[in-house]
């Protein structure tokens, strides 16, 4: 009777695993695409710099939405903790928090704990217990997959490939604009060349 | 008559002792509830100044009393445990050199946010398997024992870890600071179990102070500071994970944790555990194998408070580099943790 009720639940657990491969977005808030900040206008020559620049842009750091600056843009020192990454672009879909295959892995994983729970439990009565516990758990993560699967009727569409790391210089009719970030003031400077 | 006398005598010692025991426990609970009231306090209204001053007064004691914590209870000779030990130990150094090498070589090499976090949580993968293979080598040590529930309870882990990467580092980041009231908890339960009552009951304090944080705290503005010393302390407490969270309430609840962390190992294990002065070797097992073994003992203390010096030097130098160096070579006492706490179960 236990064994046949662990199988029903392994076969339960299995079976809520499927929608697993689906998209299970990370639960961040939406980042803004567009930042205002005030900005102060310069003309005259961009000293330091190389002859085909023509334009030279300072953002603080801080407007970048409290550390969802780009990856792309990457400070000298990420200076963020132990286990903690640099946060993506704010461009990047929310789906960028998850990394390659990640829902596969996850699938996988939560089937194969469905599988070894049912040879731990046999006979054991405070692994039956641990059990209840990790299959409430498992049964509430395979619900959120559920509710939050994109279940397509169609083939997936291709993840859009990520936007490319912008240049130190960007060219416009033979020119460059440096864009550099700065960890002082709350004004974006521009100056221009004559 | 003889037999009226001896009762007496044997019980009036029992009760002084007794009483003694008592007091000693009253003693140590008001004490700790002083210090976690005192923490919560502090990391309430101060917390950036609250952190910078505890890193810097206690990142590397704690470090230095916890390794010579681990030095009293790493056995002499391993014997059946050689090889506990040895995946133990092992694991303690691949894991970090992994994990630094993740940190500076991405920034050195300006790696993409997606390999990032690839990384982050193959890493991440590797160390609940770690732990899941001493876990079932400590089960196997005594036929009592049936840790067997390990598997699937890590497996879920990993599939966790794969689904929201960032959630959990973040919560490695809090759960590590209560690993050393665990500690505590077994120490006292070995060498004062007399204590143990009052410990648990203070312990209760925490998640009380936790939500008086979060009351107070969650919905207040972000703390205030663009520096670069700001954003490492913000992070490190999960600004940019968790959303819709006052940056005040996670630094706070964060440094709150950390205090704790620090006056267990800086305080109370030495005070419950170790008894004696830390330079001193009469507790430690490996000392006794042979002189040669002696020196290098004393030689590693000594070597430790030299880097602890360094430290100090370091955060006065450049406190933000250091601490980003700090707490990434750090992770080393994280995981020797994980192979005596097992120890201790």
């Amino acid at each position: 009777m236990n064994g046949t009720c662990c199988a029903l639940a392994a076969l339960f657990l299995l079976a809520c695993s499927a929608p697993a491969p689906a998209d299970i977005p990370v639960p961040v808030r939406r980042q803004e695409s567009r930042v205002v900040a005030p900005v102060v206008i310069r003309h005259g020559a961009i000293r330091g710099e190389g002859r085909s620049v023509q334009a030279k842009i300072v953002v603080p750091r801080s407007l970048l939405a409290g550390g969802d600056g780009g990856d792309h843009i990457r400070p000298k020192r990420s200076g963020t903790g132990t286990f903690i990454p640099p946060p993506p672009s704010p461009n990047e879909e929310a789906r960028s928090h998850l990394p390659p295959y990640g829902t596969v892995v996850a699938g996988l994983a939560m089937s194969l704990a469905a599988v070894s729970l049912v040879f731990v439990v046999r006979g054991n009565r405070i692994a039956k217990t641990a059990a209840l516990v990790v299959l409430s758990g498992a049964l509430v993560v395979a619900g959120y997959g559920i509710a939050e699967a994109d279940i397509a009727p169609g083939p997936r569409p291709n993840r859009p490939l990520p936007a490319p790391a912008p240049a130190p210089a960007l060219r416009a009719d033979g020119g460059e604009i440096i864009i550099e970030l700065t960890d002082n003031g709350d004004t974006v400077t521009l100056q221009l060349a004559q | 008559m003889s037999t009226a006398i001896l009762e007496t005598d044997s019980a009036q010692p029992a009760s002084v002792r007794d009483e003694c025991a008592a007091s000693s426990s009253y003693l140590f609970a008001a004490a700790a509830c002083s210090v976690i009231l005192a923490a919560c306090l502090l990391a309430g209204f101060v917390p950036l100044g609250f952190s910078i001053v505890t890193v810097f007064l206690f990142a590397g004691p704690h470090n230095w009393l916890e390794a010579r914590y681990m030095l009293t209870r790493m056995p002499a000779r391993w014997g059946p445990l050689s090889g506990y030990f040895s995946i133990g130990i092992g694991g303690v150094i691949v894991l970090s050199i992994g994990m630094a090498a993740v940190r500076w070589l991405g920034e050195w090499f300006a790696w993409p946010g997606e390999l990032w976090l690839s990384l982050y949580v193959l890493w991440n993968t590797a160390l609940i398997g770690w732990i899941a293979t001493l876990v079932l080598m400590r089960s196997l040590q005594n036929p009592r024992r049936d840790w067997s529930w390990i598997v699937p309870a890590a497996l879920v882990l990993i599939g966790l870890n794969w689904l929201w990467p960032l959630a959990w580092s973040l919560a490695l980041v809090y759960l590590h600071p209560l690993v050393a009231l665990w500690f505590l908890d077994r120490e006292i339960g070995r060498m004062q179990p007399g204590w143990q009552t009052a410990y648990r009951g203070c312990l209760l304090l925490v998640p009380v102070c936790l939500a008086i944080l979060w009351w107070k705290l969650a919905g207040t503005a972000d703390l205030p500071g663009s520096d670069w010393l700001s954003l490492q302390i913000t992070q490190h407490a999960g600004a940019g994970i968790v959303s819709g969270v006052s940056t005040h309430f996670l630094v706070s609840a964060h440094t709150f944790l950390e205090m704790l962390h620090y006056g267990v190992w800086i305080v109370a294990i030495p005070l419950v555990s170790v008894r004696m002065a830390p330079w001193r070797l009469d507790n430690v097992p490996l000392a006794r194998r042979s002189s040669w073994w002696r020196w290098a003992i004393g030689g590693a203390i000594a070597a430790g408070v030299l880097v602890m010096l360094a430290l100090w030097g370091g955060f006065l130098a450049d406190y933000p580099l250091t601490r980003d160096i700090y707490f990434t070579v750090a992770m080393l006492h994280v995981l020797a943790e994980v192979p005596f706490l097992l120890r201790l179960l």
